[in-house]
């Protein structure tokens, strides 16, 4: 923690009265995660403790009161879904400029090929009314573009990575290298839980059809943050948290009077050395004991008309498929759960593009849209946001062999596509441009740094201030750079 | 008899300390002849000692009964008990001994034994009536002063070295005022109030008025008098009339006996069974109890002491940063807030901040509760994590004390009911109302009407009608409403979009956007000309320069970049990144290089 002894030592003093309070609290029949983020959040504001490990709320009122994040994990073509580029159907083929290319380094899947031929879509667009002149769409998305007066399309996303790890974990901590925290954990930290009956930070995944790349952990991992605020992933299936029931035969009072046992253990030993992941420890005992209610209660869908389940489609009692976790996230929403992430995994079409798209889409079109549409009427999509991106875009040029029904498209980080929805983000616009060939960015470009920070505003939060001291300095999800995107804010 | 035997076991307290005295006057005589001895002190320390062994078989048999009174925890019981014989059969081998042994040395061996053994059985007897820590108590509340927290229940009573840090008077406030709030008054008791006379006040009384008195006050609460049980305690009323499952009385009774909140405290005497099913019973009944005349006169005067401690500062600086003061400060920090402030005329220089203990106990009740803002006094409350087991007496309950400060409050899906609206069209602050999938009629809009603050309301897959329309297009400050699935028909929807321009109605019937064409059928082609750039070929792979145009350090092959024929080199990617920001520039250095 602290490189100087003396500091680290008065640290502790300080630390220990505080968290001797939480202690005594925590033992009460109250929750204690409850009491842990109240008492924090005191601490927070009176400002006397700035390291404390601790949720604090909002620094202003928030547009948005939670965040769900659809990540399209593989980075799905801009060409073929949002980016509509006509003028390329008449430059099939060609190779692609150099001075468009512009000394783009290239990964070794294609930077072996001897020429780069320009693949137009093969999938044609249709206008959609918007709160501007309009948007484009491909026929891959009917349902999202039924949306499409909700939905704010920003053209001129970029990263720095090239590949899907580092991409990833760049958008969900902020940097390429793994070991920061996640996103979620960031919002779970500085916001702390509206619903202490189930954790703050849920992820739900989906296998896709395609080309899958490993989903690591720790993407939704806490990193130097407590553990408390790393996601909890609710699988499919009948036992969405393992491990969660009481083995038969064991009666809750049982279960009680163990945890209750357990903690003034965890007390006793935390008093000795002062490892707040002890305080963590206990916390998520609670909340576990507590989610034995509350998760049946969330994933029994007895409540939901059918009317609804038809919005989301075929696939939605289908554990684990995207409409069923679409589904999902929206009840988690409607429980005040802050960030709901989700997986759809398998589109990183190096080859077979065109088929390959056509399932993925298929899979998460109607269900996305329907979240959309049932937040809405809701009355939950203006403080709900809703993320929908990959890690990366895809190249204009194919990778592979080019016809007119197939091709394949290599990772693009250059330029892409992603949209955002709901809490506080103008809804029915378009926000920056690409040039003819998809290839750079002609105005307002965005990148992931200033995204995080602008979701962080709509969050209530100032990206510069949310900050957490490890290894004798303040880290912030946005490293040292973010600047708001104001145009796109309502 | 069985009367006459229960009073022999309740002499026990009494006559245990006739050995205690004995031995101890047995050990001064002993000391007082250790060097000189004789036979008349002998004789004297022999009548002690026979004496001794009978007041101590007598108190092993008192004791024996009063036991089986039950009440008290079985390990110290049993202790204390075998500890007790020890002491009893001591004492009779020290008259025997004395008796017939003219020597010293095992009678004073016999007397310290005695001695030792006496003081653990002592120990475990007070354990049982005192408490386990009695003695040193103080020392240890002189430890804990600074560090607790008046959040856990009892801590502020229980301490008498540390003020109440609220009169028993103002906790009432919430119960008694919720009564009021909500238009009835459930608290007030109807008929059949003899089976509070007859059958409950005795169990109260032999299990808890002990530490429930008004001399004795634990917890801030007392249970000698109805009054007094309607007042409720620290942690808000005693019980839910009707409700036993909701009522933290018998929460806590029915906790398992170790548990720290179970109520009587372990080694205290436990009501039976039956006595807990009797107490099940009444409450369910409604708590029936005799009225008083003083309960409802005492309402409002409870009301004014909790409002003025909710406006005084915290007395100790201490203890209110631990009990979250979420809202610090007064004035309006932000233009939402503003805007708040400002459709509240009542009081247009913003809320004062909700107090500490209502705070606390809404967060207790896993209900969720922020400030709109870091710096703000206004508040957002949800209800989401215990949606389902919301009903209007627990919302009204947690929603009283704070009703100035409320800005948002999310009451969709619980089972809250009209008569919640009473007490939310007077909260002058409140923007938005979330009443979704809750069982309120068209009655709850009439009176939520009355709001001038209201610019948000949620109504979606309610039960309403038609008849809402005039009184929502009557409500000026509203700018959207969400009535999806809420039982009002198109018609009536387009007329109020028609009255209301300006207000958004959310029916759920506008979610398909407009398509506005398709492109033509796709035809591939490969016609266009490129683009103006001219792309010179290069004469050479080989770079043209050694070092690096941006750093000058050496060249790297794999970091080449094509520029107007000519092939650039760089030490590393992010020189050709600099490059292409201005490469006549970089050239130009490479060539002064």
């Amino acid at each position: 923690m602290a490189f100087d002894p003396l500091e680290e030592h008065l640290l502790n003093l300080t630390r220990r009265r505080f968290f001797g309070k939480v202690g005594r609290t925590m033992s009460s029949a109250m929750g204690a995660a409850a009491l842990t983020s109240m008492l924090t959040r005191a601490a927070g504001a009176s400002g006397d403790q700035p390291r404390l490990v601790l949720p604090r709320g909002p620094h202003f009122a928030p547009k948005a009161k939670r965040v769900i994040y659809m990540h399209m994990e593989g980075a799905p073509s801009q060409l073929d879904l949002y980016d509509y580029k006509p003028t390329l159907r008449q430059r099939f083929n060609q190779d692609l400029p150099d001075s468009i290319r512009n000394g783009q380094r290239l990964t070794g899947m294609t930077s072996g090929q001897t020429r780069f031929p320009v693949a137009p879509s093969i999938f044609r667009f249709s206008k959609y009314k918007n709160n501007e002149d309009g948007v484009w769409l491909s026929e891959l998305l009917p349902h999202t573009a039924s949306v499409a007066h909700e939905i704010c399309f920003i053209h001129s996303m970029h990263t720095e990575a090239i590949n899907h790890e580092p991409g990833i974990t760049f958008f969900q901590t902020g940097t390429q290298q793994p070991g920061r925290p996640s996103f979620g954990s960031w919002v779970s930290y500085g916001l702390g839980s509206s619903n202490a009956n189930l954790p703050d930070f849920v992820v739900l995944i989906t296998q896709g059809i395609g080309n899958m790349q490993a989903l690591s952990a720790r993407f939704w991992g806490s990193g130097f943050l407590p553990s408390e605020h790393q996601g909890c992933r609710l699988r499919s299936g009948s036992e969405p948290v393992l491990y969660l029931k009481d083995p038969d035969g064991m009666k809750r009072d049982d279960r009680r009077a163990m945890l209750d046992l357990v903690s003034k253990l965890n007390q006793t030993e935390f008093e000795r050395t002062l490892d707040p992941e002890i305080q963590t420890r206990v916390a998520q005992a609670e909340m576990a004991y507590r989610m034995q209610m509350s998760v049946p209660e969330l994933t029994d869908l007895a409540s939901e008309d059918q009317e609804t389940l038809d919005m989301y489609g075929p696939d939605v009692k289908k554990p684990g498929s995207f409409a069923a976790n679409c589904l999902l996230a929206r009840r988690l929403a409607e429980r005040g759960v802050r960030f709901i992430q989700l997986y759809m995994r398998g589109w990183d079409q190096h080859g077979n593009l065109p088929s390959e798209i056509k399932a993925q889409t298929g899979a998460v079109d109607q269900p996305q849209a329907a979240l959309i549409k049932d937040l809405r009427r809701r009355g939950l999509l203006d403080e709900t946001l809703v993320i929908w991106s990959g890690e990366f875009g895809r190249t204009v040029y194919s990778q592979g062999t080019l016809t007119t029904e197939n091709y394949g498209r290599d990772h693009h980080p250059r330029c892409f596509t992603i949209w955002l929805a709901g809490g506080g983000v103008k809804p029915g616009i378009s926000y920056g441009k690409t040039d003819e060939y998809c290839y750079n960015i002609l105005e307002n470009p965005v990148d992931v740094h200033d995204l995080h920070a602008t979701l962080l505003h709509l969050l209530g939060m100032n990206h510069e201030q949310l900050t957490y001291r490890h290894q004798g300095r303040d880290y912030r999800l946005t490293d040292v750079s973010g600047k708001l995107i104001k145009p796109i804010i309502i | 008899m069985q009367e006459l035997i229960q009073i022999f076991g309740r002499f026990h307290p009494l006559v245990l300390h006739a050995p205690i005295g004995m031995l101890g006057a047995m050990a001064i005589i002993e000391m007082l002849s250790l060097k000189r001895s004789d036979e008349s002190v002998r004789r004297v320390f022999t009548g002690l000692a026979w004496l001794t062994s009978l007041a101590a078989i007598v108190s092993v048999v008192s004791g024996w009964v009063l036991a089986r009174e039950g009440g008290y925890d079985q390990t110290i019981v049993d202790r204390h008990f075998n500890l007790g014989i020890a002491t009893a059969v001591l004492s009779l081998l020290l008259a025997i001994s004395s008796h017939f042994k003219a020597h010293a040395s095992p009678r004073r061996g016999l007397l310290v034994l005695t001695l030792l053994v006496l003081v653990p059985t002592g120990h475990f007897g007070a354990s049982m009536t005192h408490g386990e820590d009695f003695l040193l108590e103080p020392l240890a509340n002189k430890g804990m002063a600074d560090t607790k927290h008046d959040t856990t229940i009892e801590a502020a009573a229980d301490n008498p070295s540390q003020p109440m840090r609220e009169s028993p008077a103002a906790k009432v406030s919430t119960a008694a005022l919720t009564g009021n709030a909500i238009g009835t008054s459930p608290l007030v008791p109807t008929d059949g109030s003899d089976i509070y006379t007859k059958e409950i006040a005795p169990i109260f009384n032999d299990v808890c008025v002990k530490c429930h008195s008004a001399s004795k006050m634990k917890g801030g609460l007392s249970l000698h008098t109805p009054d007094a049980i309607l007042l409720g305690g620290d942690s808000g009323s005693a019980l839910e009339p009707g409700h036993p499952d909701d009522s933290e009385m018998l929460i806590r009774i029915r906790l398992p006996v170790p548990h720290k909140d179970h109520m009587p405290p372990k080694g205290k005497p436990q009501p039976t069974d039956a006595q807990i099913a009797a107490i099940e019973a009444w409450i369910k009944a409604g708590a029936p109890m005799p009225s008083s005349t003083t309960s409802t006169a005492a309402a409002p005067d409870h009301a004014n002491i909790a409002a003025s401690e909710t406006a005084t500062p915290e007395s100790k600086p201490a203890d209110s940063k631990a009990t979250t003061n979420v809202a610090a400060t007064t004035k309006p920090v932000n233009a939402t807030e503003a805007k708040a402030t400002e459709a509240a005329p009542s009081n247009p220089a913003g809320p004062t901040p909700a107090s500490a203990e209502a705070i606390a106990a809404i967060r207790s009740s896993l209900v969720h509760v922020e400030p709109l803002a870091a710096d703000s006094t206004l508040l957002v409350v949800s209800f989401n994590a215990i949606a389902p087991t919301v009903d209007d007496a627990m919302a009204a309950k947690l929603l009283l004390p704070i009703k100035d400060n409320l800005a948002d409050v999310s009451l969709g899906r619980t089972k809250v009911t009209d008569k919640i609206a009473d007490l939310l069209a007077t909260m002058p602050r409140l923007r938005r109302l979330d009443l979704r999938a809750t069982p309120i009629t068209p009655a709850a809009i009439n009176t939520l009407a009355k709001s001038s603050s209201l610019q948000e309301l949620i109504l979606a897959q309610t039960k309403l009608c038609d008849d809402i329309a005039p009184a929502l297009c009557g409500m000026t400050s509203l700018t959207h409403v969400y009535l999806w699935n809420a039982g009002v028909s198109a018609q009536s929807i387009a007329k109020l979009r028609t009255d209301r321009p300006d207000l958004d109605v959310d029916a759920g019937d506008r979610l398909v956007t407009q398509n506005l064409g398709t492109e033509d059928p796709l035809k591939f082609s490969s016609d266009a000309p490129l683009p103006a750039v001219s792309i010179a070929a290069p004469a050479s792979l080989e770079p043209i320069n050694k070092v690096c145009p941006v750093t000058g350090n050496p060249i790297n092959p794999k970091y080449l970049v094509l520029y107007d024929g000519k092939v650039v080199g760089f030490c590393c990617p992010n020189c050709a990144k600099d490059f292409w920001t201005d490469p006549e520039a970089c050239l130009a250095a490479l060539k002064g290089k």
